[in-house]
């Protein structure tokens, strides 16, 4: 589905250096890293918004062969933050359909916007300015935004960052269920370990740009956190899950 | 759905409505009242009060409007700030500039009384010179911005200097020059809607014609700059190449309105920012809302500035700001501005 090769990026130093790493059809995998290990820049790469060094593959299409608007069709990105304003939720998510359109929205357009309005529950929302949202509605109006593109690909830059327990449980349902039903592969960056070990299928470790470790919750062990935090942490199994616990 | 869809419908049939209304009601007061039976006939009969006064001065009021209002709703967006306005990145201050080097250096303002009111000779030098200054604030900072891939902050900045520049320049030769070309100087700055003949009303409708179809083409990119540039190139727009032409056509479009009538000031600000807040700030709707609105706003503020001390003219650029700032600061306080 998408393959990233070697891919490298500097700005005046090296932030990336010889990422590889595979998505399958519906995996959900997350980046987890301390602040500054390139994780943003390694999604803003592959979203094309930074041109690196080596390939990204999607749908064995290289990054440079695919249009702007080709990859928006195939590929989304949520940026960590995104200003409000005085669009309506409705204007935002019809935003998505932007790479499909010509000169203007179809009602093919305005019907796709209605199904992903209704997946997730953001009827009662619709005709709220984005200015009159809340953290964890605004987030869900991004998601949205990026699956009114009907993407292959979804990228997300710490989704749950600044929302409650109760949002973030539901954004990372959301995210789970998008990419078992529609066949999306998710790539995600994360901080919160625990809640990266809830729902991840497959979990990227990175340090000083690199991928440190790569696989499934086993990752997640005292010796690879210490070698990539610099933290000492408990891991504590409890019925086939982790619990990750800053030690003393 | 419903209310948001007929909100929308009631903002086009007032705002429309209101255009019309203004339009008719223009044409008949002034110092020689016309009822609209007369003004029909007057037009059919080649009547010169109409033909040759009132209809350009309100043709040029509503194109002037419309201009500034549409290009301060496009560089707000671009320009990711809600004060940007057609006068933030120095137009006005370059195009005063180049008006004043015409009239003092150039002798093109020699003053011509004829009672009460005031000409400038040599109609053509001003605008010209005006319109000069004003490309060049806007073309240093074009040029900055491009080979430096400045922010839309640092812009504002620039343009914030620019201005200072030229304000600074013009009051040195203000500061040298005689006391009938500083008046006149003045007098230029004044926003006057009655200076335009019908041959200069084709080029600002030319321009305004080119820029609004280009504006409304990227109607749903300026939408997606809203959110935020990586958004937006996520989603297939060039961010870079969108500020750029639209920074470019809104600043050429203000540089001739400027030119034939002087500044104007509000109109970019209050026309689109009443529109955001009591109607939508979905581009698809706010470029032609804010276009007739602006419109009607200059109208109706020329209108009142030509009768209420008639036969004294008031200048509409003061009206403008006089009447606009208040309703603006109304807006702003009943509005959901965060």
């Amino acid at each position: 589905m998408i393959a990233v090769e070697n891919l490298s990026f500097s700005y005046k130093e090296p932030v990336l250096s010889g990422v590889n790493f595979e998505a399958k059809e519906g995996e959900v995998i997350f980046i987890l890293g301390p602040n500054g290990s390139g994780k943003t820049t390694l999604l803003r790469c592959i979203a094309g918004i930074l041109k690196p060094k080596g390939a990204v593959l999607i749908e064995n299409q290289t990054l440079n062969d695919l249009s702007k608007k080709d990859l928006a069709k195939k590929l989304a990105y949520v940026p960590q933050r995104s200003d409000t304003g005085f669009l309506t939720v409705f204007d935002v998510i019809l935003l998505g359909r932007k790479p499909y359109m010509g000169f203007g929205p179809t009602n093919e357009d305005y019907r796709i916007v209605e199904e992903v309005i209704s997946l997730l529950n953001l009827e009662k929302l619709a005709f709220r300015r984005l200015n009159e949202l809340s953290g964890g509605e605004l987030q869900k109006v991004m998601i949205a935004r990026a699956l009114a593109q009907k993407p292959r690909i979804l990228l997300l830059d710490e989704p749950t960052n600044n929302l409650d327990v109760k949002n973030q449980v539901e954004i990372l349902r959301l995210i789970r269920k998008i990419a078992k039903e529609s066949n999306v592969s998710v790539i995600s960056t994360m901080h919160d370990l625990n809640l990266a070990s809830l729902y991840a299928d497959r979990i990227l470790m990175i340090k000083n740009g690199k991928i440190f470790a790569s696989g499934g919750i086993e990752v997640l062990s005292r010796e690879n956190i210490k070698a990539v935090y610099g933290v000492d942490v408990e891991v504590v199994r409890m019925n086939g899950k982790v619990v990750i616990l800053p030690g003393d | 759905m419903m209310e948001y869809s007929r909100r929308i419908r009631t903002a086009e049939i007032v705002l429309v409505t209101t255009l019309i209304f203004s339009f008719i009601a223009s044409l008949c007061v002034g110092s020689y009242s016309l009822t609209p039976q007369e003004v029909l006939s007057s037009l059919l009969n080649d009547s010169p009060i109409l033909w040759n006064i009132r209809l350009p001065r309100i043709v040029t009021s509503i194109l002037v409007g419309a201009s500034l209002a549409v290009s301060g709703a496009v560089m707000q967006c671009i320009l990711r700030n809600p004060l940007a306005s057609p006068f933030t990145l120095g137009i006005s201050q370059g195009a005063a500039f180049g008006a004043a080097f015409a009239i003092i250096f150039l002798g093109a303002g020699l003053l011509h009384r004829t009672g009460e009111s005031i000409t400038i000779l040599n109609p053509y030098l001003v605008p010209f010179f005006a319109f000069l200054g004003s490309l060049i604030s806007v073309s240093v900072i074009l040029t900055l911005s491009k080979i430096r891939d400045l922010s839309p902050e640092a812009m504002i900045l620039a343009g914030v200097a620019m201005a200072s520049v030229f304000q600074a320049a013009t009051m040195l030769m203000q500061y040298f020059a005689e006391d009938v070309m500083v008046a006149s100087v003045v007098f230029w700055t004044f926003g006057d809607m009655g200076r335009t003949n019908w041959s200069e009303i084709y080029i600002i409708f030319l321009a305004f014609a080119v820029c609004i179809a280009y504006f409304i083409f990227r109607r749903m990119d300026y939408n997606a700059l809203t959110l935020s540039d990586e958004t937006a190139m996520s989603l297939g727009v060039n961010p870079q190449r969108v500020r750029l032409e639209g920074l470019l056509l809104s600043s050429f479009l203000t540089a001739i309105c400027v030119s034939f009538t002087g500044i104007v000031g509000f109109v970019g600000l209050v026309a689109p920012h009443s529109i955001r807040i009591s109607v939508s700030g979905d581009y698809r709707y706010l470029i032609p809302f804010s276009t007739v609105f602006g419109a009607t706003l200059l109208l109706v503020a020329d209108t009142f500035g030509r009768t209420v001390l008639s036969p004294v003219l008031i200048p509409v650029g003061i009206i403008t700001a006089f009447v606009g700032a208040p309703v603006f600061i109304y807006l702003l306080l009943r509005g959901s501005w965060r």
